[in-house]
């Protein structure tokens, strides 16, 4: 184009006052190719007065330029001119002096005025370089896309469907209803959401033209004005909604109980869970965040959440069920488990871990006590009876598990044991007041009724060889323990009256008779060290003393059983070691001990001891057992078998098979660790049967075995609401116990175990972090058999020929105000309307969510985040004024004696009856308003206090109240900026979508045939959403009443 | 008792003055308060300091130099660090302060302060309390 | 690896016990301190007039003396030297004007251009060592100890200068649990202690200093940890103030974070010079088993 004509449009008042038009005239005319320049008075307001038309012919303009104050004001006429004149779209280049030249900002006269120059040079760029375009026509699909199902979606939704359109109804949450329907009640007319939303809702859900995709988002748009394509990602509920008829069974069985989204921390629902009562859809869902860190850190990946759960529910028969799923020992490990999951448990990060040990006898117990023989929880049944036959050389808890796990799979097991009877250490290691034989021996019979046979008092070496078993059967798993004691290696240990620890364990436990003295010195600080003195208390010692080198925090023993030997009476002697044994004749006569003190830490992390020279003593005692460490007995393992045995006579395996240095020869348990815990043994009893199994089958040994054993443990929990100022730490419950005098002379159980509804109390502390804990009782409770754990999202495409964003809005996080603490009484504005909806968690009933008392004092305090441009946002949110003082008035009403402030800096009543509304809750309910922003709020006690400025008496004020409600900054949804990006739509610079023109068009975006409404846009009241979706809605109507649309294309080339 | 407001004050030197030492905008307090509400020494100033500024928009210079508020002030920063509206209400102090320092008036002598209290005194004490309060 | 390290007035006298605890612990963390050669006063606050530029030349003279010895970063130890050292760096970094002026008055020396980054030494232990390699280094876990950390105002505010949250800082609490020690949280950690009016309003600043005692008594803190040899001598003299008026009240020493830090890492507890504490910290210590009378701890 080279004819080109700029038109300046002037007035008096806005433009003269910024622009030097005569100055920007002379610039223009010097460049290239402008035919004509000129200014017109009012141009905008009148083209045809100004002529602008006449002069394009005359002049025979092939390109216009002009300016205007604002663009999206005056384009449209300014185009029919242009068009009216013989020109085309691409020959006009408008120029908008308030978003291109910074008019009217602070900038002063000259700086506009260049400012409008460039503008209009680059224009004239544009014009010499611009290709020819062309009108096409084009269809509209008359369907439109409506995301979020706010109030403000579901209006616009409703009055398109009701004008005959197609809507389809998009909700990233799995009911739609938004942020309105967790009020209580809505200000000026306190009418209830659940009573004026929920026809709307279920209107939505019915509507013939509507097609509601609750828990769903955009994840694809291509097109533009009349044809979108969308795709929608259906995001899996874990839940078929097909088939779900919204009927809650799954919820009901569900043992989980957790914080889910819906109530804002406030309460707890189930894991499989419908969002509220009204929700439409009436659907449920899955809320399943990962594995807990309990089941990862055992050895055996019990399910602890699932049977833990179950017991805070007093469904003990299931938590059995769970348990055996992996373990056919719960009445042992109930009772001797190290119990790492403890140790791993998130809630252990609060206060104290749950007694996960402890439930799991409560649950076997249970079934001891209520279920009988035929009602006890099977095992599982042996799948396919096989040929195969597995020997097992040790009856312990490795061996044990490992007949157990093969019998299962079917094989014929033989265990071998050298002792007269079955269980290994936990026979004649672990005393009987830790584990009652009727319970070791009611467990290891279960095994064998399975069909698995233990030959007692047979030994290796001496009754059979191992090339015998190599013979005859087809695999042997040597488990045969830890079950020599290491010596002390001090003058006299060979003495009568010396016991080492192991075997004076296993001679009293196989019921020998032993000698004890009256005064007896135990040497160690290990379990053995524990066990073998509280047995000699048992035996009816009188004086024992246990030595044991470093201090008690370095000591190896459970803490419970050092407990449980100082309340017997047992005196610990630390920082001490014996020099020998003090004989008269043969007999012991006393142990010379020499004190220690503690150096710095060795490699294990202690601090080691070091002997304090000439500081030696005397313990008059008469029989000493000295307990200082295990060793394994290989000597029926000959060098012809070519078994390699390691260092500490320790059986050499692979790590991963726990296959020996010869095929088919497999050992495990403290034979190989040294010793080690049951827990660690069962697992590795377990593992030699998947390898045995595997080699019975001949495939690979090794491959896919990472799965076995404690896993790292990779679920991200966030416990910020348990760590909140206000929440109480609750100590797990402690265990009952025999008292210590009826302890003497008997090895009745110490621990009487948890009762059923202690069990419950302490097993409602599980905090159920991952979610759900894949208990699977909601596949079995749902009848509709939609419940689906294994269900993926999944993705549809729909075609629409508009979009309206209707996103809503979430409130900045009290968190995010670092001056006040973070406190479970802090609240935010929805959690507050929760704890007062008649409907919600606490049914109405204020109370505080830190001990459920009801507040007497209650502070709410406006613009937090609001009006604040260096901590938060810039703008005013609009509604805080009114829902503080609506939450004012219901509190009032809730608790009539209680008093309401609220701290404030300008009370905002901009709508119809709101003043009133205010000086109601002034004048009848006496709610005190307080000028002035809140410095710093902290918790004293069971008070928070409140530190503010009362502006208006010039004084500062501390308020000591109950609760805290902030009026926090609205913010646009947190996927809205995703999304406007997906959609090819502005935001604007607080992240809200982006209105074409603030005043008169604050429904269009900035691309045609999308539209917006309600919070999407900027913070707004019901009434104005409601307003807008309307509005959005009808706009939509008119673009759907043309038959077709004129969309302008560039030419090609 | 009114104080008589006219341009005189609302645009005098006075506020010029504090505006240019203090590098603020007085007028972008939008007097919340919370200055006040969280300030350390408040207790012992008989004005609060969202007052002095409020004060200084007014250009009331007298008013201020009746109070005591300006040197009981310890330039900790708490108000700033929580303004809504970013002003650094502790350069507002200093330049307040300043105004009388300059004209050769102290508010710490150090020839009166008693030895005992020297006794143990770190320097830091010493040479901040005169780098605040005196010309 | 080597640290440029400015001292400033009271380190080097009164509040010694700071100093050399922090030299021997760096040291067996494996940073050697090198204190500044030719280093002057900071001048202890920062000028606060726009038209006062005088009084930015002594902290800026300091950063030149780093920048001449090659280094690019300065590591202190009082809360009043970083504050006063870092807010004249930035200063001299964000204003061209201001910068050429101050420049331009020291002609003798080479001009400062923001090449010297100011840090606190709870940052080195933060940022350049870490928590894990810390606590892997301690050899006495200050097991049993309840310690309240007070940061004051210089360490945080204002908001350009801090070294962590402004509201809620975590640093010191986090060496503090890396050393083994319990910490206790109170809501006066960034209170200020009522700074220089100890001097000239010794009262009102004595108000201060003791609620931020007694709140951190109220909460069960056994010491209050800082960093600040103001706020030590605030905090002390209320302390004393307090006991006046109430006889009953447990002491609460005060104790630099460094101390706590030699004492765990197993050194020589010369080096914290317990006898500068205004509150004497031993029995305290002692009764937790970190410290033995007359035996060195740790042999």
């Amino acid at each position: 184009m080279n004819r080109i004509g700029v038109f300046i449009c002037h007035c008096r008042l806005v433009v003269g006052n910024s622009l030097d038009v005569e100055q920007v005239v002379e610039e223009i005319r010097k460049y290239p190719d402008v035919v004509y320049v000129a200014v017109h008075e009012d141009m905008c307001v009148n083209l045809e007065a100004a002529g602008v038309g006449e002069i394009i012919k005359d002049n025979n303009l092939d390109g216009v330029v002009a300016t205007t104050c604002s663009l999206s004001v005056h384009q449209d006429t300014l185009r029919e001119e242009v068009l009216s004149a013989g020109l085309s779209q691409h020959q006009l280049e408008a120029i908008d002096l308030m978003e291109q030249c910074g008019w009217p900002n602070a900038y002063s006269r000259g700086e506009t005025t260049a400012a409008v120059i460039e503008a209009i040079k680059s224009a004239i760029e544009i014009l010499q370089q611009a290709k020819p375009v062309f009108w096409e026509n084009a269809p509209i699909i008359k369907k439109v896309l409506v995301i979020g199902g706010g109030i403000a979606g579901i209006q616009a939704s409703l009055d398109i469907a009701d004008g005959g359109y197609e809507v389809f109804l998009i909700e990233d949450s799995p009911s739609i209803g938004g942020q309105m329907i967790k009020y209580s009640e809505t200000f000026p007319t306190l009418d209830c959401p659940q009573c004026i939303e929920t026809p709307k809702m279920v209107e939505c859900g019915q509507h013939p033209n509507i097609r509601l995709m609750a828990y769903s988002e955009v994840e694809e748009v291509s097109g533009e004005i009349g044809h979108f394509k969308v795709k929608v990602r259906r995001k899996s509920p874990l839940v078929d909604w097909d088939l779900c008829n919204g009927c809650e069974e799954c919820s009901a069985s569900c043992p989980v109980s957790m914080y889910t989204y819906y109530e804002r921390g406030v309460a707890k629902s189930p894991a499989i869970f419908k969002a509220f009562p009204q929700a439409v859809p009436s659907r449920v869902l899955i809320d399943k965040r990962g594995t807990a860190p309990c089941r990862d850190a055992c050895p055996l990946h019990m399910n602890a959440q699932a049977y833990v759960a179950f017991i805070s529910k007093g469904k003990f028969a299931d938590a059995l069920r769970i348990i055996r799923e992996n373990n056919p020992f719960p009445g042992i490990c109930g009772r001797v488990c190290t119990h790492p999951c403890e140790t791993h448990c998130t809630r252990g990060k609060i206060d104290e871990a749950v007694r996960i040990r402890d439930l799991k006898r409560v649950a076997a117990d249970y079934e001891l006590k209520h279920m009988g023989e035929e009602g006890t929880a099977p095992l599982a049944p042996i799948v396919e009876e096989k040929e195969e036959k597995v020997a097992i050389v040790g009856a312990g808890p490795a061996g044990l598990m490992a007949a157990y796990e093969l019998r299962r799979k079917g094989y014929k097991v033989t265990i071998l044991e050298a002792l007269p009877l079955a269980g290994g250490m936990m026979r004649v290691g672990i005393p009987e007041y830790r584990l009652p034989r009727d319970i070791l021996e009611g467990e290891i019979g279960m095994i064998e009724k399975m069909g698995v046979e233990i030959k007692l008092n047979t030994s290796i070496g001496k009754d059979i060889t191992l090339a015998d078993l190599k013979r005859d059967f087809g695999a042997v798993f040597i488990a045969t323990g830890t079950h020599l004691s290491t010596k002390l290696g001090v003058p006299g240990e060979d003495a009568e009256g010396v016991y080492p620890g192991v075997e004076f364990l296993r001679k009293v436990n196989l019921g020998e008779k032993v000698k004890i003295g009256d005064k007896v010195a135990v040497v160690g600080g290990g379990n053995v060290a524990i066990d073998a003195a509280r047995t000699a208390f048992r035996l009816g010692a009188g004086e024992i003393t246990i030595v044991y080198r470093r201090t008690r925090a370095e000591m190896p023993a459970a803490e419970e059983e050092i407990e449980g030997a100082e309340e017997e009476g047992i005196k610990i002697h630390y920082l001490a070691a014996p020099s020998k044994i003090v004989v008269d004749g043969s007999k012991v006569k006393g142990m010379e001990c020499i004190r220690m003190k503690l150096g710095l830490p060795d490699k294990s992390g202690r601090r080691s001891p070091i002997p304090i020279e000439g500081s030696e003593f005397l313990l008059e005692v008469d029989t000493v057992i000295p307990a200082i460490g295990q060793a394994a007995d290989v000597s029926f393992v000959s060098e012809d078998t070519g078994i390699k045995i390691g260092r500490g006579n320790r059986f050499t395996c692979d790590p991963v098979t726990l296959q020996t240095s010869v095929e088919g020869i497999f050992a495990g348990g403290d034979a190989v660790l040294g010793p080690a815990t049951v827990i660690e043994a069962l697992a590795a009893g377990k593992k030699a049967a998947i390898s045995i199994d595997r080699y019975f089958k001949s495939e690979d040994l090794t491959i896919d075995r990472e799965k076995e054993g404690p896993q790292k443990n990779e679920l991200e929990v966030d416990i910020s609401r348990f760590q909140k100022g206000g929440f109480q730490k609750e100590n797990r419950v402690s265990m009952p116990a025999i008292p210590v005098n009826a302890r003497e002379g008997n090895f009745q159980e110490v621990e009487l175990g948890l009762g059923e509804e202690e069990a419950m109390e302490e097993a409602s502390r599980c905090i159920s972090c991952p979610g759900c804990c894949e208990c699977f009782s909601c596949v079995a409770a749902c009848q509709k058999e939609a419940v689906n754990h294994e269900l993926k999202d999944r993705f549809e495409d729909i075609e629409v020929g508009a979009i309206i964003v209707a996103t809503g809005f979430e409130l900045m996080s009290p968190s995010d105000i670092p001056e006040f603490d973070d406190d479970l009484d802090i609240l935010d504005g929805i959690q507050f309307e929760r704890i007062l909806c008649p409907g919600g968690p606490t049914a109405g009933v204020v109370m505080r969510l830190s001990d459920s008392r009801e507040p007497k004092e209650v502070v709410f305090v406006s613009c937090c985040g609001s009006r604040d441009p260096e901590h938060g946002v810039p703008y005013c949110s609009r509604v805080c004024c009114m829902y503080l003082v609506k939450m004012a008035l219901l509190y009032k009403h809730a608790v009539e004696d209680g008093q309401a402030y609220i701290f404030y800096i300008d009370i905002r009543t901009t709508g119809k009856g709101y003043e009133d509304f205010v000086q109601r809750a002034v004048e009848e309910d006496g709610v005190v308003y307080l000028r002035g922003k809140v410095s710093k709020i902290y918790r004293e006690g069971d008070k928070l206090k409140v530190l503010g400025a009362d502006t208006l008496t010039g004084k500062r004020v501390e308020i000591s109240c109950d609760m805290v409600v902030l009026g926090m900054a609205m913010l646009p949804h947190p996927k809205t900026a995703a999304l406007a990006q997906k959609l090819g739509i502005l935001i604007d610079g607080n992240g809200f979508i982006k209105e074409s023109h603030l005043k008169l068009r604050p429904l269009e975006t900035s691309a045609p045939g999308i539209y917006v409404a309600g919070c999407a846009q900027g913070p707004k009241d019901i009434p104005d959403s409601v307003a807008q979706g309307s509005g959005a809605a009808s706009k939509v109507l008119s673009l759907f009443s043309k038959t077709e649309l004129k969309l302008e294309r560039v030419a090609v080339g | 008792m009114r104080v008589e407001l006219s341009v005189k004050q609302v645009q005098g030197d006075f506020v010029k003055k504090v505006e240019e030492i203090s590098g603020q905008n007085l007028l972008s307090c939008y007097q919340c308060g919370k200055c006040s509400a969280g300030c350390p020494m408040a207790f012992a100033m008989d004005i609060l300091p969202n007052q002095i500024i409020r004060l200084a928009q007014l250009g009331l210079e007298e008013e201020i130099a009746k109070s005591n508020t300006i040197w009981i002030c310890a330039s900790c920063y708490t108000c700033a660090v929580r303004c809504p509206r970013g002003v650094d209400l502790a350069r507002v102090m200093e330049a307040l302060r300043l105004l009388t320092l300059r004209k050769n008036i102290n508010y710490v002598q150090p020839i009166e302060i008693p030895p005992e209290t020297l006794e143990g005194m770190p320097q830091v004490a010493l040479v901040s309390s005169f780098r605040k309060l005196t010309s | 690896m080597n640290l440029w390290y400015y001292p400033g007035c009271t380190l080097k006298t009164r509040a010694k016990n700071a100093e050399d605890s922090a030299i021997v612990s760096m040291a067996a963390l494996g940073i050697d301190m090198v204190e500044l050669p030719r280093w002057n006063c900071c001048g202890t606050v920062h000028s606060l007039a726009g038209d006062d530029l005088i009084h930015h030349i002594a902290p800026v003279r300091d950063l030149i003396r780093v920048k001449e010895q090659g280094g690019s970063k300065v590591a202190t130890i009082c809360s009043f030297c970083y504050n006063t050292l870092r807010r004249a760096d930035i200063l001299m970094r964000g204003d061209a004007e201001k910068r050429g002026t101050i420049n331009s008055f020291m002609d003798e020396e080479p001009d400062y251009n923001g090449e010297v980054d100011v840090v606190h030494l709870l940052q080195v232990l933060r940022d350049d060592i870490g928590w894990k390699a810390i606590s892997e280094k301690v050899k006495l876990p200050l097991e049993g100890l309840k310690v309240a950390s007070y940061y004051g105002c210089t360490l945080l505010r204002p908001a350009e200068v801090a070294i962590d949250n402004v509201e809620k800082p975590t640093v010191m609490q986090d060496l503090l649990r890396a050393l083994g020690a319990t910490v206790i949280e109170f809501p006066f950690a960034t209170e200020c202690c009522g700074s220089y009016q100890i001097v000239g309003n010794v009262g009102f600043a004595l108000e201060a200093a003791k609620n931020i005692l007694t709140s951190a008594l109220r909460r069960g803190a056994e010491a209050v940890v800082l960093t600040c040899p103001m706020c030590d001598y605030n905090l002390g003299l209320a302390h004393r103030e307090l006991k006046r008026q109430r006889g009953d009240l447990p002491d609460i020493p005060t104790l630099y974070f460094s101390q706590l830090l030699a004492i765990a890492l197993g050194l020589d507890t010369e080096v914290c010079h317990f006898n500068l504490n205004y509150i004497d910290p031993q029995p305290l210590l002692q009764s937790k088993g970190l410290i033995v009378e007359g035996v060195k701890v740790g042999e």
